[in-house]
């Protein structure tokens, strides 16, 4: 089973996501990731989700989804070249004398100091999956007490836009 | 609160209008409609209520009036009381107490899909919406377009187990086209009016509207909007020419094509589009349960309904034929029976108003997107530019031996040739017949379902109405209720049995107070027949829980609902009961007593091709 990447521009109305989550549940298909946040324009939502399933089973939740009323657009993003990216907080226990080795670690990645404990860094990375699970690979030996990530989020890389409608919309706006 | 009947009545004089007012002036007819219409001024032009202040319950009335709603099908109860106090002041709306609220959405479901109007049922919250639930359900599934309101628990009181609090909101999620929970009172109108247009439009569905007591009581300017706004939502028109082309070619080289016809040609109007096609072609025309009505079922080229229960020259056909065009079909299990054995020969074309449904089941060569009717339309034209006239004889004359072959079981008087049983088959022919063209009919759930999907002589599209996709037992006496209240002047039969109609019988009293003239039909086997049969058949009979011989006396049951009962155990009394039934303008419940043991033939075991159908060969011969 693959992993896909689905994008929907949505209506703000409550109970979306509900629909959303539910549609999955009954129509197969495993939700793996969901970030929904205010899209561009007021008013839109915008719903990333990694999902697993079969080729099958994806046409027709993109057709199910398409047909909800409260989803405007539906965007199979990972079906062309995309960039995605997910925000991950990472708590790592110091030991006496390690801060500046685990700080430099976290340099390496392109990872942030978001806060420092007396015992405790936690740090703040934004990349795709691959280099998440490798990041938190190399804090292993350091003791990572706690992670947190964020839903995926993505866009078409090059010139290509993933929502039509709104930008049509908010253009003739 | 002031939601106690009465408290409020004290303001100004109102007429009674709770009781039954008939709809249109005829025999019926009373003062009491005379004196309700000088009450309303002449003109009832909803557009008169823009810019009032008023309730949300008022608004309810006045959207619902706006949007032509002419019955409501309800029961009330503690959250949905301010509307029920605003339906005492409606103009042209009338609300019909039923006596449960399952009944309430078939009635509803039954109105819309005999008219295509949209049906609407309105309940309280809590107990009251999961009654309805059945019903929208059943509307779901056969993509009926009905609106369901009801009231809901205060705002303030959401979410804290308040009494009769259910969440219809999620409740609704898997069964409805879309819901809302209206939270502002200013946006009742709007909400009412996308609830229709999304019921309607489109592949038709139920629409739930869960509207909070504080919602109803709060007042707000009325103000309809002149159009609907959403932008997630569109209507399927005319297919793509390009499609419709690929299917004209996709007829050209096929020599032996089968018209495999569902729910969506009776939703769409396309009957007589479906005529011209197939009087244009020659080709033969096969319907599922929903689609029965679209095509006049014994026209020579109707090879009647296909599937689990279809005729055994008819599954042949499907098996046989080199292009299957289905239009407004879903390829339901019931239809294909085992998947990868279904019409391996064909190249399948689906024409279907819901592009979700294209390749769901089968993967289809050849998809058009749009309203059946306007596709159709599209393809006859097509046809016509190309001036394409084939010779499907040959096909034909393989068709017309396999029905001599294995007919459908023979219609005789009686049942397994003793006398003094009467055969449902013959039953369902009477009916047929006495009743005329003009009638509608209406089924529950089992053995009798299917021998009136087998053998009624259905004509008119819209007038064989069944719960086919859930399967609803309960479903055919309300929806028969509901359909009377529109076609007063046309004969309305309820095929049904021993089973089924005891599942919503209370509605009996809802057809004797409006005095619907509505035929019931009762095959009584003193048993839940369908189950019995696959027990027979597919469980060793091992007969578990099937047994109705404690049924209540029908006939004295029915006399305590004031409608007439009539017991019919001699096959000579058959016809006479129907005639008899069909003149009263009171509900006729008719008991026919049939063999226990009979069984419908021919039958696919459920998962299994038609290389395994069973048919009785004491029938078939």
């Amino acid at each position: 089973m693959q992993v896909t990447t689905i994008a929907m521009l949505t209506t703000n109305e409550p109970g979306v996501l509900a629909r959303i989550a539910h549609l999955f549940c009954r129509r197969g298909g495993n939700l793996l990731s969901v970030c929904a946040e205010k899209a561009r324009i007021f008013d839109q939502y915008c719903i990333t989700v990694a999902v697993a399933c079969d080729d099958r089973t994806l046409e027709q939740i993109r057709k199910q989804l398409t047909k909800l009323v409260d989803v405007e657009e539906v965007t199979v993003v990972s079906q062309k070249p995309y960039v995605e990216r997910q925000v991950v907080l990472v708590k790592v226990q110091v030991r006496p004398g390690l801060r500046s080795e685990i700080t430099e670690e976290g340099k390496l990645f392109g990872a942030q100091v978001a806060d420092m404990g007396a015992s405790t860094i936690t740090f703040e990375i934004t990349s795709d999956e691959t280099r998440v699970d490798a990041f938190l690979k190399a804090l292993e030996p350091y003791g990572v007490l706690e992670v947190v990530r964020s839903g995926k989020i993505a866009l078409y890389k090059g010139d290509e836009l993933c929502f039509k409608k709104e930008f049509a919309e908010s253009a003739s706006a | 609160m002031k939601t106690v009947p009465g408290a409020k009545a004290g303001g100004k004089a109102r007429p009674k209008r709770s009781a039954p007012a008939p709809a249109a002036a005829g025999p019926g007819s009373n003062g009491r409609m005379a004196a309700a219409e000088a009450r309303v001024p002449a003109n009832k032009d909803p557009a008169r209520h823009e810019g009032k202040e008023m309730s949300g319950a008022e608004m309810v009335i006045r959207a619902l009036e706006a949007e032509g709603t002419e019955f409501v099908f309800g029961y009330p109860g503690g959250a949905i009381m301010p509307v029920y106090d605003s339906i005492l002041d409606a103009d042209t709306m009338r609300h019909i107490l039923v006596r449960h609220e399952q009944g309430a959405s078939h009635m509803a479901d039954g109105l819309a899909r005999a008219t295509g109007e949209v049906g609407v049922c309105m309940a309280t919250s809590g107990p009251g919406a999961t009654n309805l639930i059945t019903g929208i359900a059943t509307s779901y599934m056969d993509s009926s377009p009905v609106v369901a309101i009801t009231g809901q628990v205060p705002s303030h009181l959401i979410g804290t187990d308040a009494f009769q609090e259910a969440d219809v909101f999620g409740l609704s999620l898997p069964i409805t086209k879309h819901s809302y929970l209206v939270r502002r009172t200013e946006d009742i109108p709007r909400v009412i009016k996308e609830a229709f247009y999304i019921a309607k439009t489109g592949r038709p569905g139920p629409v739930m509207v869960d509207i909070p007591k504080d919602v109803q009581q709060r007042k707000g300017a009325f103000h309809m909007p002149r159009e609907v706004r959403l932008p997630g939502y569109s209507v399927p028109g005319k297919a793509d020419p390009k499609d419709v082309e690929a299917i004209v070619n996709a007829l050209q080289v096929s020599s032996r094509p089968v018209l495999y016809v569902g729910g969506g040609a009776n939703a769409s109007g396309a009957g007589d589009v479906i005529r011209r096609l197939i009087l244009r072609t020659g080709i033969p025309i096969t319907t599922t349960l929903l689609g029965l009505g679209a095509f006049p079922r014994y026209h020579e080229k109707s090879l009647g309904m296909l599937g689990m229960h279809g005729a055994m020259y008819t599954n042949r056909a499907m098996d046989e034929a080199d292009l299957i065009i289905a239009a407004g079909a879903r390829f339901d299990d019931r239809v294909t029976g085992k998947v990868d054995q279904f019409a391996r020969k064909a190249k399948i074309v689906h024409i279907d108003a819901d592009s979700a449904e294209h390749s769901k089941i089968i993967r289809a060569d050849y998809t058009a997107h749009g309203d059946l009717r306007l596709v159709l339309e599209q393809v006859l034209d097509c046809l016509e530019d190309r001036k394409m006239k084939k010779d499907y004889s040959a096909w034909w004359a393989s068709i017309e031996e396999w029905k001599k072959d294995r007919p459908l079981p023979y219609v005789k008087k009686e049942s397994r040739g003793e006398p003094g049983n009467i055969s449902p088959r013959y039953i369902i022919e009477e009916l047929g017949r006495l009743a005329g063209e003009d009638a509608i009919v209406t089924t529950d759930v089992g053995q009798h379902q299917m021998w009136a999907a087998q053998y009624y002589p259905v004509t008119k599209p819209r007038s064989f109405i069944t719960s086919g996709g859930l399967g609803t037992m309960g479903f055919g006496l309300p929806a028969a209720i509901g359909i009377k209240f529109k076609f007063r002047d046309r004969p309305v039969l309820c095929i049904s049995g021993d089973g089924s109609i005891q599942m919503n019988i209370q509605e009996l009293t809802t057809a004797v107070t409006h005095k619907l003239g509505i035929v019931v039909a009762i095959f009584d086997n003193q048993a839940l027949g369908m189950v019995r049969q696959w027990q027979e058949l597919f469980h060793g009979k091992r007969f578990s829980s099937v047994d109705l011989q404690d049924n209540p006396d029908f006939v004295k049951l029915a006399e305590a609902y004031g409608a007439a009962g009539r017991d019919v155990a001699d096959p000579e009394d058959v016809s006479e009961s129907i005639e008899e039934a069909l003149g009263r303008d009171v509900p006729t419940l008719l008991r026919f007593r049939i063999r226990n043991d009979e069984n419908v033939f021919p039958i696919i075991p459920a998962g299994r091709g038609m290389a395994d159908a069973i048919g009785d060969k004491d029938e078939c011969k």
